[in-house]
């Protein structure tokens, strides 16, 4: 029960003691201060491991709301109702078992979906040959639930543990990127950073010493082995290496302890890599950091070299400068992080920001541009090779980049209220997206979230481009959205 | 509420001894209460359901296993509810703190001394506290509390690294149990009220057999902990690492 300081101090101490609440009351009771004999649990470690032996469980995330938005950043007050609205139908779950014969043998497995739940596929019988009486179009349906994950646990004498099969990895330190992550198969969205991303194939080996930890991975990415499963051998196997050590840090009012990691990872006729990084603390600000370094690239980039191309295919003579694309094999490419944390649990407040620096990466602002130039006349076949695939749109393409994130789990005072801002920033094309969210939850089960999602920057930026139209495949710099999550939750 | 699940270790694992009070001489009863608190020789383990009350919301219920190893100040927390906590897990060794989230199969690392995630969690909640070694008594009096006859006494911090800089504790004569705790700030404001009605044995050991909460900058919210299954066995050493909260979560 909350007095005035003041009047506190005032007071003398014993007519502080004769203060009373309801804790007080408690003592009334002649039972009050007594002292029993406690039912006691033999094994407690193992009692975890002694419920139930299979589990069924998932979530299921369920959204619907609308879009609305405009090509320009600042619309004249007279375009509001020229908009283009989009109706916005988000649903997903996840279902997984896990099955725990005794306590060093567990296999589990998650399987997910999302709407829409099966796509309809078009293509030629034979697509190698042309469209005719013998070879006609055919449709097939594919459903889309994806076996996320399917692994089995053991171990040697509780020393040293296994994992092997289907497995998310997450490697790296960092919030919004995935430079020290060489093994996950999904690439981090820094729009969405805590979303799950699938791993490989993958025996993992770890060996606990103490507060330290080493890991060994032997990895198997289906894009990395051959087809021809005649072609295909024990050396397409990625191999990764880690370890986490504990560095102590004298007791000081400012600098915590930190954890530091070291890995690499070797992938045949893909770039060797090694990664480190720090986590630390420095006041009330936890710090981190990933490094990561390759030797050569494992995707093409543009290259200075150019062409002419007469792109249009009218005139007789070439119409566009394209940059042409390499690989490059060889040399050091250094990319890092910096990031922070901070959490003030007084103000229900959190904030991480960071920035990345990817030597790989453009310092030309109109790199982006150039890049769609190259695939497109890639795509049409005025390029002989096809080196530049359109995900690689979502990878890290400029030099320097930062990412934003604070965040209020309450609203004057009520944990029903929330809001949430993310900014993302392109330094090179000068593009950015910033998304401010309030979200109010009358109920369990039910979300109400609205906001606006500003993009601006040129046309053919990263970060206008990430919010272009679904449908038109245009810009869109202002859109205001409202979402109703209904139903989700964990079963 | 995963605050509230860490803070009764600290605070109320022991806060007792079996002397018998003539006159308080406050440095050695608090140093008793440390030795009696501090499972030096033993590790301590305890299933906790943590009930928390917030005006106008519906109960919410937290159940967590807890391992405890003083001699290498260890401790790891498995959580067992909600559902949609299940799995999620903390390690600490000394100073520093892991957080396992089963989603993201990821570990987070912290040294932070205030705060951990998005959560209530405060780092400072996690670590052991030594009275006799943190607080100087400024004041005692004899008072009663019910039916109790008990030393009312304020501690003050010796330095501001101390979590509490301030605690008036109210303390049985007869066995020096702790029976309520109230926390202040530095600037003097009642942070927290803790009550610790009734109290079990474990192979000698006392243990709250639960324990009551009052957050007073929160008024009408209200936390009730109790815990079952208290074992001083000893624990083995697959239990204070990583990897221990990798093999638990579903």
């Amino acid at each position: 029960m909350m007095k005035p300081i003041y009047i506190f101090l005032l007071l003398p101490l014993s007519l502080v003691t004769a203060q009373t609440d309801d804790l007080d009351e408690l003592f009334d009771d002649p039972d009050s201060g007594l002292i029993e004999e406690a039912v006691v649990m033999d094994k407690p470690e193992e009692s975890i491991f002694s419920g139930d032996k299979f589990i069924w469980a998932g979530d299921i995330t369920s959204t619907m709301g609308m879009k609305y938005g405009f090509t320009e950043l600042a619309p004249n007050t007279d375009k509001l109702l020229d908009g283009t609205e989009r109706l916005t139908v988000k649903i997903g779950a996840k279902l997984w078992f896990d099955a725990r014969p005794d306590k060093n043998f567990r296999v589990f497995g998650k399987f997910t979906t999302d709407y829409p739940f099966s796509t309809k596929i078009k293509s030629l019988a034979d697509p190698s040959k042309p469209f005719g009486p013998d070879n006609q179009v055919s449709t097939a349906i594919l459903n889309n639930i994806k076996i996320f994950e399917l692994f089995s646990d053991f171990n040697y004498e509780e020393k040293i543990f296994f994992r092997f099969g289907k497995q998310t990895a997450a490697w790296g330190l960092s919030r919004f990127y995935q430079i020290a992550d060489p093994i996950t198969v999904g690439v981090k969205d820094p729009q969405d950073p805590t979303a799950d991303l699938e791993g490989p194939l993958a025996l993992k080996v770890a060996l606990p010493l103490g507060v330290n930890n080493l890991y060994f991975y032997s990895v198997m990415k289906e894009s990395y082995i051959p087809s021809n499963p005649l072609e295909s051998s024990l050396r397409d196997l990625g191999i990764g290496l880690k370890a986490d050590f504990l560095i102590p840090i004298p007791k000081n009012g400012i600098l915590g302890n930190g954890e530091f990691t070291v890995g690499g990872y070797y992938q045949r006729n893909q770039a060797p890599k090694a990664i480190a990084g720090l986590s630390t603390s420095v006041g009330n600000f936890q710090i981190f950091t990933d490094q990561a370094m390759s030797w050569g690239l494992d995707s093409y980039r543009l290259s200075n070299e150019t062409v002419l191309l007469d792109l249009d295919g009218g005139g007789p003579s070439p119409s566009k400068q394209i940059n042409l694309t390499e690989k490059t094999t060889e040399g050091i490419f250094y990319s890092a992080t910096a990031g922070t944390m901070y959490v003030n649990n007084d103000w229900h407040f959190t904030l991480y920001g960071e920035y990345m620096y990817n030597s790989a990466g453009s310092p030309d602002e109109k790199y982006l541009s150039k890049w769609a130039e190259t695939q497109a006349a890639e795509t049409l076949g005025f390029l002989t090779n096809k080196t530049l695939i359109f995900s690689d749109l979502f990878g890290y393409l400029s030099q320097h980049n930062s990412g934003l994130s604070l965040s209020l789990s309450e609203l004057f005072g009520s944990d029903k209220l929330g809001a949430s801002t993310l900014w993302l920033q392109n330094w090179v094309d000068r593009s950015g997206m910033s998304t401010t969210t309030l979200s109010f939850k009358p109920f369990d089960h039910v979300v109400l979230e609205g906001g606006a999602t500003l993009a601006w920057g040129e046309d053919v930026t990263e970060w206008v481009i990430k919010n272009y139209d679904p449908v038109t495949k245009g810009p869109k710099r202002l859109t205001g959205f409202i979402n109703f999550k209904l139903g989700a939750g964990r079963f | 509420m995963k605050k509230i699940i860490i803070l009764f270790f600290l605070l109320a694992l022991g806060t007792i001894t079996s002397l018998s009070a003539q006159t308080p001489d406050w440095t050695k009863i608090l140093t008793r209460i440390d030795e009696m608190a501090d499972f030096e020789n033993n590790d301590f383990s305890a299933e906790i359901t943590v009930v928390s009350q917030k005006p106008k919301e519906d109960d919410s219920t937290m159940v967590a296993r807890y391992f405890r190893r003083d001699s290498e100040k260890k401790f790891t927390i498995v959580l067992l509810k909600p559902e949609i906590q299940k799995g999620q897990g903390y390690f600490s060794a000394g100073d520093d703190l892991w957080f396992y989230d089963p989603e993201s199969r990821k570990f987070a690392y912290s040294s932070l001394k205030d705060s951990f995630q998005d959560s209530d969690a405060q780092n400072s909640d996690f670590s052991s506290s030594s009275l006799e070694e943190d607080y100087t008594v400024t004041t005692s009096s004899d008072a009663k509390l019910g039916s109790n006859e008990v030393y009312m006494a304020t501690l003050m911090a010796k330095d501001r690294t101390v979590p509490v800089p301030k605690r008036i504790m109210w303390i049985r004569k007869d066995n020096f149990l702790v029976l309520k705790e109230e926390h202040y700030s530095l600037s003097d404001r009642l942070m927290r009220t803790i009550a610790y009605p009734k109290y079990q044995t474990v192979n000698g050991k006392f243990v709250p057999a639960s324990m009551l909460i009052l957050d007073n900058l929160k008024p009408g919210e209200k936390t009730q902990i109790t815990f079952a299954g208290p074992s001083v066995s000893k624990l083995p050493d697959t239990v204070f690492n990583k990897e221990y909260l990798q093999r638990v979560n579903q």
